[in-house]
């Protein structure tokens, strides 16, 4: 239940210490608050006058609230500092994810990354606020009312002291029963009840089908078979509560019978039997409190493993800053033994293997292959999201690098995939994402120079128009262009990523992206991945990549007709229907 | 939604509740069983409230040191009663509210399926999201919570507000009014306090959440730009106002509910002072009538267990209140869609002739035409291509020769039967592939018999050498018996899209409708494909949406649609020959150097 990285949290020690402090009060309160009560019960008791009443009722009450007090103050303090503490995860979280970049968040996936930075850390901020003061409380309240009880009478005492180890006992029996049950039936319990979603997200298959109707029964069955998997998990789970309840009550039973017997005998008073009674289920509420919360705080548990796992994953190093302008026409970049291999993957299984060519200035270079052949991984190591094996080669105009994770290389490149990044933004905005403080003007003149401006006539905002999510939708061809309107409003960016930039197209909005991109090729130097070969005859150096090795390179006219790679590439993509139409 | 707009205020909670299909009739078909839980969980109380009561009495006869034991019996077989049927009873009381509600909702899902099913425009409209089958289905767990949480605690307070309120009555009237005001404001006034501070916030929190999650969602998608501009403030600040501004917002409810329960308990800490004092007046006057003051004053503090949950529940019914108003527009706009009933005709024996006939259709008045006066005739066996740019209604013609969607002028016939008569003929009619293969959470041979449950594992095979994946999954240990997992996740976008289609292609009907097949697999993959597909749909009549030319050459017909008209239309090997337009797309497209 608590979780040990708890402790390393900054002002843990502190906070405890605030807590403990808070929850000893409350516990004197309460004991207060029992002695006030009990001595107006005796008073009543003894037929005495209602002013006799006026100093216990007040004990009683002031006690009351200062217990009550207690509480508020207690979940103040623990809510504070979870809330402390989770706007000090936040930012530690996104700086993690932009240091270990984009390759990281697309193998873990997108979707689970948001939901470990907004749902994770709610359940750690419930987990800290719920778990602290229950500790302090069980440490503090049970002690306290103990202590009070046995001094009054010892008898008592006694018999709320022997009820601890039963309580524990069964309750670590009947845990490790619920945990060994919940264990055995999760996985069939999460296919269950993961059955009706996928059923109810197949129902448009099933109506086309023709079978939609045959699956009402089965989902009732299902949802059944889901009902008595659930009661057998949650009986166990109620047993326990069961057992901690009926321990709590059967102390209190034994405690006025044991006490009732010794009263009549004369040798207790009434006094410190009613006051036994009343404290013995304050004795109990903390330990059933915190057994009662047991599988709330599971979840912010298991949030707080990730969020730890995530910020202890190491981030690759940023290669330091050298002494170059940037990329132009007489600059070079040679790699040369460049291999890499996913952190996740088996020894020795390279995804890039032994990778070397050597770029010059604005030329034009096509990395080609099946899917599958490493040329995203290739795109993503020469952005600089990759990192590359030890015992790479890279040399950019004369520094060596021992990566792509350097800021002067990355200011100088763009990296345009298949779904550019759209945010939910003016069009003007998201045209101006590397330089923020574009004018209209130049905003305007990219946005036309990407071949954006027939689109923007016939929209009523132009530049203007709201696009994301939620807001107007946009074409893949558009989104295309709106990178790379991006890229041509930065003069500095003089290389160009490209990663399949076309390959779910329709052919003809392709064909028209095409008479936009090649001249804009130009003053470049382009490095792009596709499987699309009709680009070939625009590049001047064709890299031919299977299984993670480049297989040939060259030009496209001196590797034409070798049998080579290539030709034997073109020939399975497109070679033998060409045969048809002749 | 209406029922996220409101301001907190509970006549219009009961105003999203009038017109309900999924809550009350499931309370009312179930008043009896309901009203045992409720009466087992209004004993727990009672016991609880009689532990301390028999035992305060027991203490203080005792302590008048009673001639003998039998004196005090009564309370001391009665507390050990009251012991052991607390626990009791408060298990009997759990069990049976949980196996109720998951019955509930095992209905609920079979209503929820039953409701979706029957609307096939709201089908259409979001399948391709698919989150909004995730959220419904939120929603019915809500539900669940709703009785659970809300429900049966709140009843059982109710009950045992009146059951005090009674006791207190046989003593004293005046009394029995005191103490009815007094819990009314901890289980009305406090609770709508609660309700309305919770309805003020809900809708805005809700709301920045999902802007958060967007934000959030936007940024990471778009982290590598953010990397190559070394941007992290940038990044990091992705949400963070709306965190900011919900930790606000939420701290300042935490306060509200700290508070609320503090008054609670200080309101229960006034009631016990008023019953120590009430005890002395009215007990205090013989021994025999002071050995009741302990029992009756004990007795009350039990019974805050029962009450503080009441405020609680009742800050979440906005949460409930929104997700059963999500189920209520369902049902309203489910019945508002479901067409008026056509004469249905046989299931056709083979296709002639399939007719689209001056057919125009748009989403709405002021939507775009999508199909604007558009005819074509496909003749049975015929292999037709529909191209053209994405958003542009080649989609549409699949859907509305399904049936799915209603033209607003034209026809559409086959056989010259009009397709709204072919429905209940329809799965023995149509293969389809839409462009969101669906894969259920099952084996692989589940997933592709689907269709035609009495295939063999021959025919099976045989269906997914159609589409190139025998020897892949021939090569897993579990061949046909391995499980999909989730939504198909075990296999890349393109297996999947090929699993699917050897579903369809095992169910033999005579008109196969295929949406973008072959979308995102490479050339070589993709040929091969369309190669396979051919070969498996001869004799049939094959309707493909394609963005690329591959494959094009097997076609009888190919139609390039822009604007919703037809701008280019042909025998593929014509278009060729005679469209310099064509050859250029083709030549691009099979990457001809």
């Amino acid at each position: 239940m608590i979780d040990k990285s708890l402790f390393q949290f900054p002002r843990m020690r502190q906070q405890m210490m605030l807590l403990s402090l808070l929850s000893f009060i409350q516990a004197a309160a309460i004991v207060v608050q029992a002695m006030g009560l009990t001595q107006a019960l005796v008073a009543i008791w003894q037929l005495r006058k209602i002013s006799a009443l006026a100093v216990p009722v007040l004990v009683f009450f002031s006690a009351f609230i200062v217990r009550q007090l207690m509480d508020v103050a207690k979940n103040a303090v623990a809510t504070h500092y979870a809330d402390e503490n989770i706007t000090r995860l936040r930012p530690q979280i996104q700086a993690q994810y932009f240091r270990l970049g984009p390759a990281y968040l697309h193998r873990t996936g997108t979707g689970s990354a948001v939901t470990v930075l907004i749902d994770g850390l709610d359940q750690v901020k419930t987990y800290i606020q719920t778990v602290l003061p229950k500790m302090t409380d069980m440490i503090f309240i049970p002690t306290l009312t103990l202590i009070y009880v046995w001094y009054e009478n010892w008898l008592s005492g006694l018999v709320l002291f022997l009820m601890l180890p039963l309580i524990f006992f069964f309750m670590a029996i009947l845990g490790l029963a619920a945990r060994a049950k919940s264990d055995q039936q999760y996985a069939d319990f999460t296919t269950l009840n993961n059955s009706f979603v996928d059923t109810i997200l197949g129902l448009p298959t099933l109506k086309v089908l023709g079978i939609a109707d045959q699956y009402e029964d089965q989902i009732y069955t299902v949802s059944e078979r889901f009902r008595k998997k659930t009661m057998s998990v949650i009986r166990v789970a109620l047993t326990s509560t069961f057992a901690l309840d009926f321990f709590t009550t059967l102390a209190i039973a034994i405690i006025a019978v044991f006490l009732g017997f010794r009263l009549i005998n004369g040798t207790v008073t009434l006094y410190p039997a009613l006051v036994s009674l009343i404290l013995a289920p304050e004795f109990f509420l903390p330990i059933r409190q915190f057994g009662d919360d047991y599988h709330a705080t599971l979840n912010g548990k298991n949030a707080l493993q990730q969020v730890n796992d995530l910020l202890a994953t190491p981030a690759p190093a940023v290669v330091p800053p050298i002494d170059w302008p940037g990329w132009g026409t007489d600059s070079t970049l040679s790699l040369s033994g460049v291999s890499f291999r996913y952190p996740d993957a088996a020894k020795d299984t390279f995804a890039l293997q032994d990778i070397g060519f050597t770029a010059q200035g604005m030329e034009k270079i096509a990395i080609v292959g099946r899917s599958g052949s490493g040329k995203s991984t290739m795109m993503n190591l020469l952005a600089g999201f990759n990192q590359p094996a030890s015992g790479a080669h890279i040399s950019l105009d004369g520094h060596d690098l021992t990566s792509f994770n350097q800021p002067q290389w990355q200011d100088s490149m763009s990296y345009i995939p298949q779904e550019p990044y759209i945010f939910s933004a003016s069009i003007a905005d998201n045209i101006r994402f590397y330089v923020p403080d574009a004018s209209d003007a130049a905003v305007a003149a990219a946005a036309d120079q990407a071949g954006l401006t027939d689109w923007l006539g016939q929209l009523p905002d132009g530049l203007a128009t709201m696009i994301g999510e939620g807001q107007r939708g946009i074409s893949g061809g558009q989104g295309q262009r709106i990178a790379l309107a991006r890229v041509l409003l930065d003069s500095r960016r003089k290389i160009l990523l490209f990663d399949e930039p076309t390959a779910h197209l329709d052919i003809e909005t392709e064909y028209a992206l095409k008479q936009t991109l090649v001249p804009l090729f130009a003053d470049h130097l382009v490095i792009f991945a596709t499987h699309r070969l009709h680009w070939l005859p625009a590049m001047d150096q064709i890299i031919v990549l299977e299984n993670g090795r480049i297989s040939e390179q060259g030009r496209l006219s001196d590797l034409r007709g070798r049998g080579g790679a290539l030709d034997r590439l073109i020939e399975e993509m497109g070679g033998k229907q060409n045969a048809v139409f002749k | 939604m209406q029922s996220s707009n409101n301001k907190g205020r509970l006549r219009d909670y009961l105003r999203a509740w009038h017109d309900d299909h999924w809550f009350w009739p499931f309370l009312k078909q179930n008043k009896w069983r309901l009203s045992l839980i409720f009466f087992v969980g209004l004993l727990t109380f009672i016991c609880a409230a009689a532990l301390m009561f028999t035992s305060g009495y027991l203490i203080s006869k005792s302590a008048t040191h009673p001639f003998n034991i039998f004196a005090v019996y009564v309370p001391i077989v009665l507390t050990r009663a009251f012991g052991i049927g607390r626990p009791v009873f408060k298990y009997l009381e759990r069990i049976n509210s949980h196996n109720w509600v998951l019955n509930v909702v095992s209905k609920l899902r079979v209503q929820l399926y039953k409701t979706l099913a029957k609307d096939a425009t709201f089908l259409q409209e979001h399948q391709q999201t698919g989150k909004i089958f995730g959220l419904l289905a939120d929603d019915l767990d809500h539900l669940e919570n709703f009785y659970l949480r809300m429900i049966f605690p709140t009843v059982v307070a109710y009950l045992v507000w009146l059951l005090v309120v009674i006791a207190v009555g046989v003593f004293t009237w005046p009394g029995a009014l005191f103490v009815a005001a007094v819990l009314a404001l901890i289980l009305l006034v406090v609770p709508l306090f609660s309700l309305r501070q919770a309805g003020s916030v809900y809708g805005v929190q809700k709301a920045r959440k999902a802007h958060e999650y967007t934000a959030v969602t936007e940024h990471y998608l778009g982290l590598g730009d953010w990397v190559i501009t070394h941007r992290q403030q940038g990044f990091s600040a992705a949400g963070a106002d709306d965190a900011q501004v919900n930790q606000a917002s939420v701290t300042h409810q935490e306060r509200f509910q700290r508070w609320r329960n503090f008054l609670i308990q200080v309101i229960f800490g006034l009631l016990g002072v008023a019953l120590i004092f009430a005890s002395q007046r009215m007990l205090g006057t013989s021994q025999a009538q002071a050995n009741y003051a302990a029992a009756v004053v004990l007795s009350l503090f039990p019974l805050i267990d029962c009450f503080l949950p009441v405020a609680q529940a009742m800050g979440e019914v906005p949460l409930y209140s929104d997700s059963l108003g999500h189920l209520n527009e369902l049902t309203a706009s489910v019945a508002a869609d479901t067409p008026a009933p056509v004469t249905q005709a046989p299931t056709p024996t083979a296709i002639h002739e399939i007719r689209f006939d001056h057919v125009t259709f748009a989403y709405g008045p002021d939507q775009p035409k999508l199909l604007d006066d558009f005819s074509l005739t496909i003749h049975g066996g015929e292999k037709v291509a529909i191209l053209g740019p994405s958003g542009e209604g080649k989609t549409t013609i699949l859907q509305l020769l399904l049936g799915d969607l209603t033209p607003q002028q034209g026809t559409i016939t086959v056989n010259g039967t009009p397709v709204a008569a072919l429905q209940d003929a329809r799965p023995a009619l149509y293969g389809y592939l839409n462009q969101a293969p669906f894969l259920f959470n099952t084996t692989i041979r589940d997933n592709i018999r689907l269709g035609s449950p009495a295939a063999t594992d021959e025919e099976i095979w045989a269906a997914l050498k159609a589409v190139g994946l025998a020897s892949l999954i021939r090569s897993l240990p579990d061949q046909l018996a391995t499980p999909v997992t989730e939504s198909g996740q075990r296999f890349s976008g393109g297996q999947q899209q090929r699993l699917v289609l050897a579903r369809i292609l095992l169910k033999k009907t005579p008109v196969l409708l295929l949406d973008e097949p072959t979308i995102g697999l490479d050339p070589i993959t993709e040929q091969a494909l369309m190669a396979m597909i051919m070969k498996a749909s001869a004799g049939r009549t094959l309707i493909w949406v394609t963005h690329h030319l591959q494959g094009l050459e097997h076609a009888d017909q190919a139609i390039f649609l822009t604007d919703g008209r037809i701008t280019m239309a042909g025998a593929p090997r014509t278009l060729y020959r005679d469209n310099a337009r064509f050859r250029a797309l083709y030549a691009l497209d099979v990457g001809r150097l």
